[in-house]
């Protein structure tokens, strides 16, 4: 699921401030599992705006509205209403949302309330913890089906590197080593041999590294 | 990967999850009073929206407030962790508060565009009932009594100590000021004929109630000094000698026996008691009823059949035969006695009080069909007699009951006789109760808190006088005792159309009402549900809401309260845990309930500060883990106000004292 | 004094700067490079040193402008943020420096996916503008880009490219100001062919005071066959030949003399702009060509000039 967080209020305000009429977008999708641009998000953060907009004496209007997928050009064909006579509009969603209300109301300036963060799991309630990172070409396979390219800093394909040290990585003991990880699971498989295999190099070229990604589903278009 | 174990909990999908099941009380009340709504009424210090709630169904919300047998405290679910709710005394705390703060509680003036006129026959509860809703659907009534006043066996059965004239006539009065016509000390059959009723109004309801007193076919019935209960509770009502001595022997194990015991009591000063067929246990008087009693020092006397009474002229005693079993295989009444295991209790007096029946003797040979046994032939969906437009309701078909069974009775014959007329009304839909309360939630999750007890006159003193033993419970008790009740039913609803399936919901339940399935599916079981509101404040989609304190119903009770700016305070429920007692308030069943959203919205609606009731870390209060939330919702809203470079200060934490009477944790 | 060394001091002195490019080899043989060197020499004020041009692997152009400097020659070590993140940036920078580089041109770089890697991961950790503004640092400040002091700040006369012929159009001069901005000392321009563009392009650089404070090579480039020009102006990508410069190359009987003639017309006529310090000739593995351009075209390198006068 992609996970995104809010981004520092002091940094919203700099780029709301100075409009008047403001229209928050909210995102009913991933962004309202990982708790953070849902219905509720948005409505709080609009609120939020309102009580700052008055504190500062800004006055101007905060509406809000969600959407069930900012990422559907059906649904944010919704919002034409909403987003009639607006200055801003200032999405909750994961930062697939604002661009794609970007395109869609071309008069409109629209901000991200929010920084994408990672396709994530929910390792415990409102912990997210990376595990893909949409390389395209993914090799868990190989790897006792655990990402070492999301979840390895060094994205190694060898692993694991100097810096394991009780299962943890060298960046910080809060971090997973995944190779220790992926180690222990080929073990338990009985296919630690397998790690004796030299893997990669990889082809980014699937990844972003090979530049901007589109997809099309082969079969039926209407 | 160990990591990933702790968070799943597997819920058994419940078998049903229907957000219309009512709470079990409701559900119980042969009315339907929305007990539920009332009682939350009554715990916020709102008499008057809570009198108005009864009065929604209930045309005698004083009278049913003292008397009723309410099988709603039967069914409530509090009763599987403690006791249950006193619903019936926050009834009369209700409309005692009205009084006591001398509310309005003004009569509709109906609008009879209808121009029919019905005749009912009989000013009991059931007759009451009928002309009160009738008039509510535009049809008036005249109601004929053979007593010089109206209350049918309310005022002629039921005694001061219990129902204080008073508080009847008040009842009365207000169906009289909606337009009602009495036409008391006219007897139908004698002083007006049947058919002319039935020729001059567009439909007759028959609400007769049994007005005689079955007898006994046993020697020395005869004798002077034997009496019957109706006639001994109409004299006693009415201020006359009933005529009895001071040792007082009363046959029968009802209610209607213990009021006559109870009566005979006071009336005679002397010594009372009760023989009845049935064991302790088995005894169709209400458990209360009988502790009355007791209490009164009346001697109750079990399992023990009358033989025959003793007497010259006058009554000496009464011969008893042991009763081996009172029903037969069938649960049919067949008693069975030993004959020879006789026994004989001394006394001047005897009240037969084993049931009534009707008198059905105005009844004209060309009105409405009487089977074998003298009894209406009935259409019960309709409460239709055999005749065209002629209506039966109350005692006279159903046998005895309960006052609020009669009032039932009432209520639907009126929506049978509109719809005779024409009128375009439905018979309201049955509704269905919510499941029984979880094992895991009554025994460990709900917060024990001991029933108000209703302040009683003490035995040997009530027994002196007529006046009322029960004193009402005092507006604090009442609002304690109100704030026990476990909403049931009442709690988190969700939308399955915005639910995201994020299973926020299932993982911070403390109850595990939520459920999801794999496919996404999934719901709020309402019998699990304890309303405590956490799974609203942290739905991010905002698919759950709560039915009772919705958000809906805070926002604008937050804007209402700060309609003048100033303080909020976000208090409790229970009484006496207000911390700030001079701002404007939002109660509600537990603070958990409050998002930072609600928070700040008060803000936005002009709060200059807002206070917040949390009970201390140590105490879980009300809900499990609930005052985490409270805190964890406040400290939210502070981080908010400090972005924003507003004082957090404004809002504010404040810790409730010792809650009154809020009980223990759970256990 | 930046650097020191020809090509500021050229450009620093007004004269006509004359550049051109010498491409690594795809091998280990320094030869090729002394005997590019060699035909540059004397013909240029300094020459780009490429850096895995197009994406496509060659000797390292720092290793390559140390060879050239012991041509004598000087080098414009080309640098892009392609292949390297800013702690490698830095470190070749200080290498480069060391070994007595004096001109570093900032490019983004081609994608890998136009080379012969089209599976490696690009890095891209900085693009043009931040380097640049990361190179200035280092020299001024002197600072790395986190903060911390450099000890030693290289010596360098920082440089950019500029491309008239991209989308959007108006956008361009701007963003070449975005680089005057961030630190450049010069820019090359992409190869010209359509002069009236490249006009107005450095007309909106006048108004912006582009031209003022950094010094501006036009660039130009031989074409060798009707071919090459086709190729050009449908298939590269910010590239604008014009139908006459097509037509003229089809038209050609000697298609190499031909091209030569284009680009000594289009150095004459680009070298009468306001604004031009400079030409920089892009005979990519035809350098010998470079000679015989700057013959025909009159053009001394400026150091020559300055020697002379």
């Amino acid at each position: 699921m992609i996970v995104a967080k809010p981004k520092p209020f002091r940094k919203i305000k700099q780029f709301t401030d100075p409009y008047e009429n403001i229209l928050v977008v909210g995102c009913n999708t991933c962004v309202a599992v990982c708790l953070t641009g849902g219905e509720k998000e948005a409505e709080q953060l609009a609120s939020k705006l309102r009580l700052h907009r008055r504190h500062q004496g800004l006055g101007g209007t905060v509406d809000t509205i969600t959407v069930l997928r900012q990422c559907e050009h059906e649904y944010i064909d919704e919002l034409k209403e909403a987003v009639e006579g607006r200055d801003l509009i200032l999405s909750t969603a994961c930062n697939i949302g604002p661009q794609a209300l970007a395109e869609r109301y071309e008069d409109v300036r629209v901000v991200p309330a929010m920084n994408t963060n990672m396709l994530g799991m929910v390792k415990e309630h409102q912990t997210w913890t990376e595990y893909c990172v949409a390389c395209g070409d993914c090799v868990i396979q190989y790897t006792g089906g655990l990402c070492p390219i999301a979840r390895c800093a060094k994205e190694l394909l060898n692993g694991p590197c100097g810096g394991s040290q009780d299962g943890r990585c060298e960046i910080s003991p809060d971090v997973e080593c995944v190779w220790q990880s992926i180690h222990d699971k080929m073990v338990r498989l009985g296919m630690a041999d397998d790690l004796k295999k030299i893997l990669g190099p990889r082809n980014w070229s699937w990844s972003k590294h090979g530049g901007p990604r589109t997809f099309s589903k082969e079969g039926f278009k209407p | 990967m160990s990591e990933n174990q702790s968070i799943t909990r597997s819920f058994a999908r419940p078998v049903s999850g229907d957000d219309n099941l009512r709470p079990p009380c409701e559900v119980a009340c042969p009315i339907h009073t929305d007990a539920q709504r009332y009682v939350q009424l009554v715990a916020e210090g709102r008499p008057a929206e809570a009198l108005v709630v009864i009065r929604e169904t209930n045309p005698l919300p004083q009278v049913i407030g003292r008397i009723c047998a309410h099988p709603c405290e039967e069914q409530c679910r509090r009763g599987q962790v403690d006791e249950a709710i006193a619903i019936c005394n926050l009834k009369r705390v209700a409309a005692d508060g009205v009084k006591a703060a001398g509310l309005a509680d003004t009569p509709p003036q109906p609008d009879y565009a209808t121009g029919k006129r019905v005749a009912i026959i009989g000013s009991g509860p059931s007759g009451l009932a009928a002309a009160h809703d009738l008039a509510l659907l535009g049809i008036r009534s005249v109601i004929f009594e053979k007593q010089p006043q109206a209350g049918g066996f309310l005022r002629t059965g039921i005694l001061e100590y219990r129902l204080p004239k008073a508080i009847l006539d008040e009842d009365i009065d207000y169906i009289t000021a909606m337009g009602v016509e009495f036409r008391t000390g006219v007897a139908v059959g004698s002083d007006i004929g049947f058919d002319e009723l039935a020729e001059e109004y567009d439909a007759v309801l028959i609400a007769v109630g049994l007005s005689l007193s079955r007898s006994l076919p046993i020697e020395g019935v005869d004798l002077e000094g034997v009496l019957l209960a109706v006639p001994f509770l109409e004299d006693v009502n009415a201020g006359r000698d009933p005529g009895i001595g001071r040792e007082i022997i009363v046959i029968g194990g009802g209610n209607v026996a213990i009021d006559v015991a109870r009566s005979a009591r006071r009336v005679s000063g002397g010594k009372v008691t009760m023989v009845c067929l049935e064991a302790d246990y088995e005894m169709p008087a209400h458990d209360w009823e009988i502790r009355d009693a007791r209490e009164e020092g009346i001697e109750i006397i079990c399992s023990q059949g009358p033989n025959r009474i003793i007497g010259g002229e006058r009554v000496e005693g009464l011969e008893l035969k042991k009763c081996e079993s009172v029903f037969d295989e069938q649960g049919r009444f067949a008693p069975s006695f030993c004959e020879t295991e006789l026994q004989t209790v001394t006394g001047d007096t005897v009240i037969i009080a084993i049931g009534q029946m009707s008198d059905m003797s105005f009844i004209p040979e060309a009105g409405p069909r009487l089977d074998e046994r003298g009894l209406l032939v009935f259409d019960w969906h309709r409460r239709a007699t055999t005749m065209d437009g002629v209506f039966a309701s109350g005692e006279v078909v159903t046998g005895p009951g309960a006052a609020v069974n009669a009032l039932a009775g009432g209520k639907r014959a009126a929506i049978s006789i509109a719809r005779y007329l024409g009128l375009d009304v439905d018979y309201p839909a049955e509704p269905e109760a919510i499941g029984e309360l979880p094992q895991h939630v009554r025994d460990y999750q709900v917060s024990q808190a001991p029933r108000r007890r209703m302040p009683a006159r003490d035995g040997a003193e009530r027994i002196k006088d007529f006046e009322e033993v029960e004193l009402g419970l005092a507006e604090v008790d009442g609002r304690c005792e109100a704030a026990r009740c476990l909403l049931c039913g009442s709690g988190a609803r969700y939308s399955q159309l915005k639910c995201v399936s994020c299973l926020t919901c299932v993982r911070v339940c403390p109850y595990g009402a939520p459920w999801a399935d794999k496919d996404g599916l999934g719901g709020i079981d309402p019998a699990v549900c304890q309303a405590c509101g956490i799974c609203y404040t942290q739905c991010p989609a905002r698919a759950i809401d709560l039915v009772v304190r919705s958000e809906a119903d805070i926002t604008s009770e937050i804007e209402a309260a700060l309609a003048d700016g100033g303080a909020l305070e976000f208090g409790c429920w229970f009484p006496q845990t207000r911390v700030a007692p001079d701002a404007a308030a939002v109660m509600l069943p537990c603070t958990a309930r409050l998002s930072p959203g609600l928070l700040l919205k008060a803000l936005e609606a002009g709060a200059d500060k807002v206070y917040v009731a949390v009970c201390s870390e140590d105490d879980d209060g009300r809900f499990i883990t609930g005052h985490r939330q409270t805190r964890a919702a406040v400290d939210e809203a502070r981080a908010v106000l400090e972005e924003i470079e507003m004082d957090p200060e404004l809002i504010q934490l404040s810790v409730v004292g010792e809650k009154k009477c809020a009980g223990g944790a759970a256990r | 004094m930046k650097s020191g060394f020809t090509l500021e001091r050229v450009l620093g002195a007004g004269a006509f700067a004359v550049t051109a490019e010498l491409g690594p080899p795809k091998g280990a043989d320094p030869q090729v490079i002394i005997d590019k060197a060699a035909l540059l020499k004397g013909h240029a004020d300094a020459v780009n040193i490429t850096d895995n041009q197009t994406a496509i692997v060659r000797m390292s152009s720092m290793a390559a402008a140390r060879l050239v400097i012991e041509q004598g020659l000087e080098p414009i070590m080309q640098m892009t943020c392609r292949d390297r993140n800013r702690l490698a940036m830095q470190a070749d920078i200080l290498g480069a420096a060391a070994l007595g580089v004096r001109n570093l041109l900032c490019l983004t770089g081609d994608h890998q996916s136009f080379g012969n890697h089209p599976k490696s991961k690009g890095v891209y950790d900085l693009d043009s503008v931040t380097l640049i503004k990361m190179v200035k640092d280092m020299r001024d400040v002197p600072a790395f880009e986190c903060g911390d002091e450099v000890e030693t700040p290289p010596e360098l006369f920082i440089g950019a490219a500029a491309n008239p012929y991209a989308d959007p159009f108006p956008f361009r001069a701007v963003r070449l100001a975005k680089k005057v901005e961030a630190g450049i000392d010069f820019v090359q321009t992409q190869i010209i062919y359509n002069v009236e563009k490249f006009e107005q392009f450095m007309e909106q650089c006048r108004e912006l005071g582009v031209t003022e404070r950094c010094r501006i090579l036009a660039g130009v480039a031989p074409l060798k066959s009707a071919g090459m020009a086709k190729y050009m102006k449908n298939r590269v990508a910010g590239m604008d030949v014009t139908d006459e410069v097509v037509e003229r190359m089809s038209a050609a009987d000697d298609a190499q003399d031909e091209g030569i003639d284009i680009c000594v017309e289009i150095i004459k006529r680009v070298r009468e702009v306001d604004g031009v310090a400079g030409v920089h000739i892009m005979a990519v593995e035809w350098e010998e060509a470079v000679a015989e351009i700057t013959s025909r075209a009159g053009l001394e390198p400026g150091h020559k000039v300055l020697q002379d006068g």
